[in-house]
């Protein structure tokens, strides 16, 4: 698993849907696969509801932490139209996980504007990469009764992505690791995420 | 994860930040004293030390500005201490005038590294300037990291230079640096504490010219000793030398070496390449080598051409006729915005040919661009700084010239947000405003920590020449945009003791000002009314308000500590969608999917982000919002 020589992804969302916690996992669990790992992550300056970049690089030739525009292997994105606006980093032939669930910006609603259509944004993000799987968070946080668990529910469809260079084991033991005290809600939102994208896989 | 970082044995391997791995430098290399203030993206550096502050025996202060921190820091490395100073970029033009003297003249004793956070393309600052244009200037040697493990490395190894040739060295990060992650094996931290020991010596520690025209002497010649004992030193080196072909040769440094290399994997080629970790003073021997050994010379380097200009400099001293390109012939990189492995291999590609680099098809991605919502940063919700513009709107107006600060409220308001220059600024500007400008009233807005950084000077300035000058100060009690630091009017020292609470009013006060008054922003009628009061005194000199109420973020998390959870909710029944609300611009209102009678929204407010600061109630006209408070 060692001879890896480069596997990108790059992972976006909104600033407080725990993209840098999920990022964190990814890095992690590289490492303890044996991986050399870069990662970097890039937020504007608003605390909650900006736009929030991370990268994840695995492998012999990496070096720098970005991925650049058509470099990324898989895209997780939390959020319909962050995926749009990050979709040209994806390769053509990658693959692109996105969370369904709109977070409406502010502004947004202060100018009445209408935020666009989900399957609008799902469908131009297709011009980049037609390889589209989706995560219904709204679905996810009404049956785990949880709101804080969106990024384990990313990170269980992840885990189940072909060729994803670290095991589904790996990712589990480092969920585990990182919150002790929240196994089991984890644990739970975590194959719920296997299941929802199993679902589409198959 | 927190018990590895601080592990004293080391033997390791670990994924850290970068500023995470300069921290853990520093720390392996024994530092006893670190001085800075908060600024992105350098800040993690302070915070990890003072994580580990107590545990072992490291003083950690937030010094009031970066000036001061040098200073500080000055002390302990004339004392003999292994001393760190980190600030961003433009930290370090605040903190350039001591380090000047200190570096051209003083020299220290025990080993001080100072640690600058570049910021290209402008992530959170006011420009893209590179620092090692200042170590140039200040003759102070500088380590460029191209990696975390560098990161970490260099830091410790730089405490080692410093020593040695008596002088602080300068290591320069970038954001790419500082906020990326990677592995990094942890070596043992020494455990050698050293007790202060300044030597009193006149001709050594006091800079008057006497002196410094001796001492800068010397330090010419330390330079030139540095020179000679670089080409051992490892610091730079030269990579795929045995290659055939040898027409092209690239020098880089830093991240750049990072994006030089995935740019030749892009393409498929190899040339040689020399990277410089030390990028000042320059190696000449190794130079030399290389000029010998390729024909032409391209610089990969981010923003300014700093290599691209030392490098002509040094071949001309060195006799070397090779051609040279990369910002100021050939156009090999852009000047402005950082660069990434793409970017350097489309710039590669037309001198080393090799693969063509992916490209995209930018007309696609205009095509998509106005369908995605744009997310401007705004104001938190609950943020008391919204409530404080809303009563500086109302009763100063959009007539006024608003000079704002750096900090949370530069996104207060556009419309009350005329001019920002720097830290400190807005008073001092408003001081100038205020002698151009008699019919409107001129406004600076700062903030608690800007105040005590630089806004005091300023303050004083506008009172002593009469300026005409409304100030506000929005006193939220801690340095919040750079991830909620203490500071003198906080409480609490960075090492988390109690300590003394700086009195904002009564510095107003002792300086001066003709009308100080200090009230809650939470109090909408009161602060109107205090603003009404204050205007009319404005031809009289300086009228200060204090705007004084925590920080909506932090306060929530000390009400979460205490198992309280707070928020308002809209009654749908009662609320028609007249929309008043949203005009408060609070990212926790939102449109319901009830529609009112014209077909428009109800609205409600999403409870996980709402922070019950209760501004939208004044604008409610049905008292359809209500508190919800839940204790667990």
């Amino acid at each position: 698993m060692s001879d890896l020589k480069e596997y990108n992804i790059y992972v976006c969302g909104v600033g407080g849907q725990g993209i840098l916690t999920l990022t964190d996992i990814l890095g992690e669990a590289g490492l303890k696969t044996g991986y050399k790992v870069r990662g970097s992550e890039t937020h504007g300056m608003a605390q909650r509801g900006g736009s929030v970049v991370a990268t994840v690089k695995y492998g012999t030739n990496v070096h720098s932490p970005l991925v650049p525009e058509k470099g990324a292997d898989i895209l997780i994105s939390l959020e319909p139209a962050e995926t749009l606006r990050s979709a040209n980093y994806v390769k053509e032939d990658g693959l692109i996980i996105t969370g369904t669930f709109p977070f409406i910006p502010p502004s947004n609603t202060y100018k009445r504007e209408k935020y666009p259509e989900i399957d609008q944004l799902l469908e131009k993000s297709r011009l980049f990469c037609s390889n589209v799987y989706t995560l219904d968070f709204a679905k996810a946080i009404a049956d785990l009764g949880s709101v804080i668990v969106a990024n384990v529910v990313a990170l269980g469809a992840i885990s189940m992505v072909p060729n994803f260079p670290v095991t589904e084991e790996v990712i589990r033991k480092t969920i585990i690791a990182r919150w002790p005290k929240f196994v089991e809600l984890n644990l739970k939102a975590f194959e719920y995420g296997q299941n929802m994208i199993k679902e589409q896989l198959n | 994860m927190f018990r590895r970082f601080a592990s004293r044995e080391g033997n390791d391997t670990m994924s850290l930040l970068g500023n995470a791995a300069i921290a853990r430098g520093a720390m392996e290399a024994g530092v006893q004293f670190v001085a800075a203030y908060p600024g992105t993206p350098s800040t993690e550096i302070i915070e990890a030390l003072r994580s580990v502050g107590k545990e072992l025996d490291i003083y950690v202060e937030w010094s009031v500005n970066e000036k001061v921190a040098m200073e500080v820091a000055a002390s302990a490395a004339i004392s003999g201490l292994r001393t760190l100073f980190a600030a961003k970029h433009v930290g370090i033009n605040v903190a350039a005038d001591p380090m000047m003297t200190l570096s051209l003249s003083l020299g220290i004793v025990g080993g001080m590294v100072i640690v600058a956070a570049d910021d290209p393309s402008c992530h959170s600052s006011q420009n893209e300037q590179d620092s090692r244009f200042m170590a140039r200037m200040a003759n102070m040697p500088c380590l460029e990291p191209a990696d975390i493990e560098e990161a970490k490395d260099m830091t410790s190894h730089a405490f080692d230079i410093s020593e040695q040739f008596g002088v602080p060295m300068m290591v320069r990060s970038t954001t790419r640096i500082s906020h990326s992650k990677g592995n990094v094996t942890l070596e043992p931290i020494l455990d050698e504490k050293r007790d202060p020991n300044f030597v009193k010596d006149y001709k050594k520690w006091v800079c008057i010219p006497s002196n410094t025209r001796v001492n800068h002497k010397r330090v010419i010649d330390q330079r030139d000793r540095m020179r000679e004992w670089l080409p051992g030193s490892g610091l730079n080196f030269i990579e795929n030398n045995e290659v055939e072909k040898k027409e092209y040769g690239i020098i880089t440094s830093g991240i750049s070496y990072a994006y030089v290399k995935e740019a030749l994997d892009y393409l498929g080629v190899e040339v040689p390449i020399l990277k410089f970790g030390m990028v000042w003073p320059i190696e000449r021997k190794i130079l030399s080598d290389f000029a010998d050994l390729v024909d032409k010379i391209i610089v990969i380097e981010e923003v300014e051409p700093y290599l691209e200009t030392i490098i002509a400099h040094e071949l001309t001293i060195l006799n070397k006729k090779n051609e040279l390109l990369g910002k100021y012939r050939g156009e090999v990189t852009p000047r402005t915005l950082e660069l990434n492995g793409l970017l350097v291999a489309k710039g590669l590609h037309s001198y080393l040919g090799g693969n063509m680099p992916p490209q995209q098809d930018q007309s696609v991605y205009d095509s998509i661009i106005p369908h995605i919502p744009n997310r401007p940063p705004v104001l938190c919700a609950g943020c008391p700084h919204r409530n404080t513009f809303r009563a500086m709107r109302k009763t100063i107006g959009t007539k006024a010239i608003y000079n704002s600060d750096i900090g949370c409220y530069t996104l207060g308001d556009p419309n009350l947000t005329n001019t920002c220059l720097d830290m400190g600024g807005s008073i001092a500007m408003g001081s100038g405003f205020g002698k151009l400008y008699t019919d409107r009233p001129v406004v600076a807005i700062i903030g608690d920590s800007t105040f005590f950084h630089s806004g005091i000077t300023g303050l004083v300035n506008a009172v002593y020449n009469r300026s005409r000058l409304m100030v506000t100060i929005v006193d939220n009690r801690i340095t919040a945009m750079t991830g909620m630091q203490d500071n003198p009017g906080s409480g609490k020292n960075a090492l988390g003791d109690a300590a003394p609470i700086i009195n904002i009013e009564a510095i107003c006060k002792a300086v001066g000002a003709n009308y100080v008054k200090t009230i809650d922003p939470f109090d909408l009628p009161a602060i109107e009314a205090t603003y009404k009061e204050a205007l009319e005194t404005l031809d009289d000199g300086v009228a200060v308000i204090i705007s004084t109420q925590a920080c909506a973020m932090e306060e929530r998390r000390v009400r979460r500590k205490e198992g309280i959870i707070k928020f308002y909710k809209v009654d749908l029944e009662l609320c028609d969608g007249c929309g008043r609300c949203i005009r408060v611009g609070c990212p926790a209102i939102e449109p319901s999917e009830e529609l009112n009678e014209k077909g428009r929204p109800k609205m409600i407010i999403d409870p996980e982000i709402c922070n019950a600061c209760g501004l939208c109630v004044y604008e409610c006209t049905r008292d359809a919002i209500q508190l919800v408070e839940i204790r667990k």
